[in-house]
């Protein structure tokens, strides 16, 4: 009864089964979810966005403005599906979405007879009082009442991948003028990639009925197709839609893999592809519109070349008694082919007085036009401008075409006006991007032939490829003449955008109200947003504007199209980038030692370092840091340090290329010492500071701050190449080669000494404090060791390749055991480093000069190094700068906050009388008690002064007193001993 | 080398996921860079030393024996990968180190090796390059990015790649080639 008994692309011998709001129907294999509901007589399939009014399918595309359903359920469900663009599988489950009751009794229909008071911009005049009921009422309710489908909020239980595909032609579209382009690009062995957003390949010729070369033309699209799929260099990318048309040729695409989001859950659903092409061709066709009338949103009404391809593809008879309403000569198309399909086609209406009919075994009225459509759930019958009634089930609306140009656009394109086709058509589309066919405004098939023959030839040419012969198409023509929109605008309820429930009474009380222009427009009533951005309502929209302004199409203009151009899932832009796959992380050479030991592990940037290594029976974090702290103090303690930055400077400018980098001299740095530097940004700001070792006359190693690692490294790089391209100096980072340990405490010499080749002396005679060299340890594995101290203990730290690390680890562990050696983390690092009055990152923020720092003068005024002149600016070297100082709470028993402000004691507690902050805190377990450190106004001359650390978000006051920053062996014998 | 007291970034992994067959290959690397306005008497040394002619910018070359691999990074800086059991990597670098800044970078390289009939797919998932053969010819030798991750693309023949990334970071760049062979399949 709702299918023809033969014909189109389904296979009726594969049956499947679906449901829809709860009723379990059969469809076959080829089909989609519209074409299967419309196959059991099903067109009433939702309610619209504001009315709650009754919507059925009205296209057969992704253009599709009502037919949204919810599909599958609980953490499967997607809202908004477009029933047009599912292909039907076994098991689909699909509910029809925003209503309140049963689809055919929707409670909140009652907005349809309300409609007089909900007209475009309602809400933002009706809902002013009292002000607090916008948020706590009305919004709440708007939005209830008003709206789509529903999220699961679950977590998604498809995954997604991308990729980047690469070609000299793109063909966008896979129609007739598609296809035949590809096929003359793949003959010149071009490499071609051809995508498509339909599951079946061939475009409108899968639902016509034409002659191709005298044979039909489905016959002519298989001997295509089947050679297309024969060359290496061509890839046929059906279910892909190109979303996106972007700079230098690089386009998204969104490939859908699986339709039922239960299949193969642990591959890919979705793949969204960055495609570069060096030239691509538009074979999009052209989207039909529908004409204005009261009433001409009812479901059963459908636009006349989907009805046509419903009817041809899918076999399925979309009514007992269809009427065809049309301006055009494509609806007289509809007509013949329903006809044929043994479909009850009663009567065609067109517009046009002056036509020789084409058909003649059809009722027809010429020069007529329909006022209003009846009927309740779907369409019963229309009255015509002359009164006259018919009775009719389903009406094929034929408005004329829109070429599907939105990807002329994504680049800033505007279309212009067609007035012999009364359409808009590319005007500017982006470079290296060529529009064909219907797409271009072409709607003749021969000519889109010819069309595509000439433009590919040019292009292939132009892409250096050979010409190849290619067989002319002959095909069965088809004359295209439309009328112009009418100079009158339809009274009543008449809908322009079905997706946002736009009527034409909208468009006329917008600019009422001022909003002129198109994209105000846009904007007051929501004309063209939404899933269907407008496909089907933007030009008929214009064309009420066009009349009410009395101005010409042209100058009404266009929105601008952009990207997406349908639709693409949230979790295809993320991807795989989920969990675990978020983001990479580098892992230390110790780390499956440490892993081993219960370390607790940071993220530090990418890098996952050791935090602090609990011991069984320790309940709190601190116990952990503390034991760590005082055991490395008192024996000794091993971290890994292989984070920082390390980089090889080698040539013969290395030194000069030093000192220009960084504040302090290293010109003079003698063989085998290491010195603390300090670089500065142009502005005079600390960029970041770190040790450099010199190995040999042309061969420094660097080391910088974890955090700063490829900064400097980028920063040294542009030193190198812009600001001194003639200097001998070649910088490579070894950051990853190496494996840094820091050994650190009074017993770590001792420790090393069992460690190192007994030939090499490590006695603070023979090796100082800033030694360094090139060793042997554990018979045979070479090393660096550096004699420096982030500590402020004796302490080393001993480089040796990354391959050895975990051997070493393990090994020095099981040395160390008789001197009490304890593998420290970040946390202890940190504590140690506060105790000694070290700088770190919270100190070298970006707003901190070296005479903040106390180090004004390591700055070099011999060198003509970076940051030197601006660190020299008034402002920077004021008598009131700030210093760094420590601080110690007056009352020991109190904690320090990091972030807290200075107030000297006595005033209030606000920004003009703020003193500096307080940059860095910890618990001192040698000093048992809160230490801090920070910055404050002449902080080195005001010792022993007390003021008060405000902290505003905890609404906590603290007297603390200034103090040295050297809490912890202040005149450094410790870590030279 | 003492192999017991080494550890490799994936622990020697090897596996076929597919048609994809991926396996950790172990290289000893080096760093070469050309002292200034050296260049031109840098292209007859290597040829001496290691008999082989240096390839441009961005293309790598294999000795007869095909246990060096000579890449060419940059205009002054070259890559030179010795196979593991190569016998006189000291030698060559002793005699390299007197044109040359040799720095060594073994350790700092974590090295893929991707072969099967599937690579192509299974790279196009990462690898925004193009690799087919028109636009990558065998024995190029290109950074790019692959999953933010630096990566070293060298193709050895059409369905054989060596992919090189920090070491530091390996295991997640196994985790994004493995994830990628597997959603292909």
């Amino acid at each position: 009864m709702y299918r023809t008994k033969t014909g189109g692309l389904i296979n009726r011998k594969k049956v499947l089964n679906f449901s829809f709001n709860g009723k379990i129907l059969k469809g076959f294999e080829g089909d989609t979810l519209s074409s299967a509901l419309l196959g059991n007589g099903i067109h009433l399939v939702g309610r619209s966005f504001k009315y709650h009014r009754p919507r059925g399918i009205f296209t057969s595309g992704s253009e599709e403005p009502s037919a949204l359903v919810q599909l599958d359920e609980k953490k499967f469900t997607e809202p908004n599906i477009r029933a047009t663009t599912v292909k039907l599988f076994d098991g689909l489950v699909a509910n029809s979405q925003n209503h309140f009751g049963s689809l055919s009794w929707d409670f909140m229909r009652i907005n349809d007879y309300l409609s007089n008071f909900l007209s475009a911009g309602f809400y933002y005049k009706t809902f002013m009082w009292p002000k607090a009921f916008w948020e706590k009422v009305y919004e709440p309710i708007i939005r209830n009442a008003a709206g789509l489908g529903k999220l699961s909020k679950e977590p998604d239980p498809s995954i997604y991948d991308k990729g980047f595909l690469h070609c000299d032609l793109l063909v966008i579209g896979a129609g007739p003028s598609g296809l035949y382009s590809a096929l003359i690009a793949a003959r010149t062995g071009a490499k071609v990639i051809i995508v498509d957003e339909d599951f079946t390949l061939g475009g409108s010729l899968n639902g016509e009925k034409l002659e191709i070369n005298g044979g039909l033309c489905t016959d002519w699209l298989g001997t295509i197709l089947s050679e297309l799929t024969s060359f290496k260099n061509v890839r046929l990318m059906p279910k892909t839609t190109l979303y996106g048309s972007f700079d230098h040729g690089i386009y998204g695409a969104l490939e859908i893999r699986n339709y039922n989001s239960r299949d193969n859950l642990k591959k890919p659903r979705h793949i969204l592809w960055k495609i570069y092409s060096k030239f691509s061709v538009l074979c999009t066709g052209a989207l039909e519109r529908s004409i204005l009338f009261e009433n001409n949103d009812l479901p059963g009404i459908m636009l006349s070349k989907s009805m046509r391809h419903y009817c041809n593809r899918w076999g399925v008879i979309p009514g007992q008694h269809i009427s065809i309403y049309t301006n055009n000569d494509d609806g007289w198309e509809t007509a013949k082919d329903l006809k044929e399909a043994g479909c009850n086609v009663i009567c065609i209406i067109d517009q046009r007085p002056d036509i020789n009919p084409p058909i003649k075994n059809i009722d027809y009225v010429l020069g007529r036009k329909i006022a209003k459509a009846y009927g309740n759930l779907r369409i019963s019958s229309i009255k015509l401008d002359n009164g006259k009634i018919i009775k009719t089930d389903c009406l094929a609306v034929s408005g004329g075409f829109n070429p599907n140009l939105h990807l002329t656009c994504h680049q800033r394109g505007r279309p212009k006006w067609n007035e012999l086709n009364h359409c808009f058509i590319p005007n500017n589309p982006p470079k290296n991007m060529s529009v064909i066919g219907a797409a271009n405004g072409i709607f003749n098939y021969q000519d889109i032939f010819k069309d595509s023959k000439i433009k590919l030839t040019k292009i292939l040419q132009n892409l250096g490829h050979k010409k190849v012969s290619i067989e002319e198409v002959k095909i069965s023509n088809r004359v295209y003449k439309v009328s112009p929109f009418p100079k009158n605008i339809p009274e009543g309820k008449v809908w322009v955008d079905l997706q946002n429930d736009v009527t034409v009474k909208d468009i006329k009380l917008a600019v009422h109200e001022g909003f002129h222009s198109v994209e105000l427009l846009k904007r007051y009533t929501t004309l063209g947003m939404a899933t269907d951005q407008g496909k089907n309502s933007n030009v008929l929209g214009l064309s009420i504007l066009s009349v009410i302004k009395n101005k010409p199409m042209d100058e009404v203009g266009t929105t601008i199209f952009r990207p997406p151009f349908t639709p693409v899932p949230i979790g295809a832009f993320a991807g795989r980038s989920r969990g675990k796959h978020f983001k990479p992380f580098r892992l230390t050479p110790s780390h499956n030692w440490a892993k081993s030991n219960n370390a607790v592990f940071v993220e530090a940037g990418n890098w996952l370092r050791a935090q602090w290594f609990p011991l069984k029976g320790e309940k709190t974090w601190r116990e952990s840091v503390d034991r760590e702290v005082i055991q490395t103090r008192t024996n000794v303690g091993i971290c890994d340090v292989t984070t920082l930055g390390k980089i090889d400077i080698k040539g013969k400018d290395a030194g000069a290329f030093l000192n220009f980098v960084y504040a302090n001299n290293f010109g003079k740095l003698p063989i085998g010492k290491v010195r603390y530097g300090l670089m500065l940004r142009d502005d005079g700001i600390a960029f970041d500071d770190g040790t450099t070792a010199r190995f040999s006359e042309n061969h420094f190693v660097m080391t910088t701050t974890t955090a700063n690692a490829v900064t400097v490294f980028r920063h040294l790089e542009f030193c190198k190449q812009c600001l001194n391209p003639d200097w001998d100096v070649h910088l490579i980072s070894t950051t990853d080669h190496w494996a840094q340990f820091a050994v650190a405490g009074p017993k770590s010499r001792k420790l090393l000494q069992e460690i190192c080749d007994p030939k090499i002396d490590i006695s603070n005679d023979k090796f100082p404090f800033m030694a360094c060299g090139e060793i042997n340890v554990l018979k045979g594995i070479p090393a660096r060791l550096f004699r420096i101290s982030f500590s402020g203990e004796l302490a080393y730290e001993i480089a040796i390749p990354r391959r050895y690390a975990d051997f070493f680890i393990k090994e020095i562990s099981e040395i160390g055991k008789k001197y009490n050696l304890v593998p420290y983390g970040t946390e202890a690092l940190g504590v140690m480093r506060i105790e000694k009055g070290h700088a770190a990152g919270n100190e070298l923020n970006g707003q901190t000069t070296a005479n903040n720092l106390g180090l004004g003068k390591m700055v070099s005024k011999l060198n003509d190094c970076i940051g030197n002149t601006m660190s020299e600016r008034e402002e920077l070297n004021k008598e009131n700068t700030l210093k760094l100082v420590g601080f110690i709470p007056t009352n020991k028993n109190q904690s320090l906050v990091a972030g807290s402000h200075f107030i000297e004691k006595g005033q209030t507690e606000n920004l003009e009388n703020d003193q500096g902050w307080m940059s860095s805190v910890a618990f001192s377990p040698m000093l048992k008690h809160s230490i801090g450190l920070g910055y404050i106004i002449r902080g080195n001359q005001r010792y022993g002064e007390k003021v008060h650390a405000v902290n505003p978000l905890r609404k906590e006051i603290i007297e603390v007193e200034i103090h040295s920053p050297h809490f912890y062996d202040p005149e450094g014998e410790l870590l030279r001993g | 080398m003492d192999k017991s007291k080494v550890t490799t970034p994936l622990n020697g992994f090897s596996k076929n996921i597919g048609d994809v067959f991926l396996k950790e290959i172990l290289f000893e690397i080096y760093c070469i860079s050309v002292p200034k306005n050296m260049e031109k008497n840098s292209i007859i040394t290597l040829k001496k030393i290691l008999n082989i002619n240096p390839p441009n910018i961005g293309k790598s070359v294999l000795n007869k024996e095909k246990s060096i691999r000579l890449i060419k990074n940059s205009s002054d800086q070259y890559f030179i990968l010795f196979s593991i059991d190569f016998k006189n990597i000291s030698k060559i670098i002793t005699m390299l180190e007197k044109s040359f800044y040799i720095t060594e970078q073994s350790d700092a390289w974590a090295c893929i090796d991707i072969s099967g009939s599937q690579t192509h797919s299974c790279l196009e998932r990462i690898c925004t390059l193009d690799l087919s053969n028109s636009a990558y010819e065998i024995n190029s030798a290109t950074r790019t990015l692959m999953e933010h991750l630096n990566v070293f693309v060298i193709k050895v023949t059409e369905e054989n790649f060596i992919l090189m990334s920090a070491s530091s970071s390996a295991l997640s760049f196994l985790e994004a080639i493995q994830t990628s062979a597997e959603n292909i399949m």
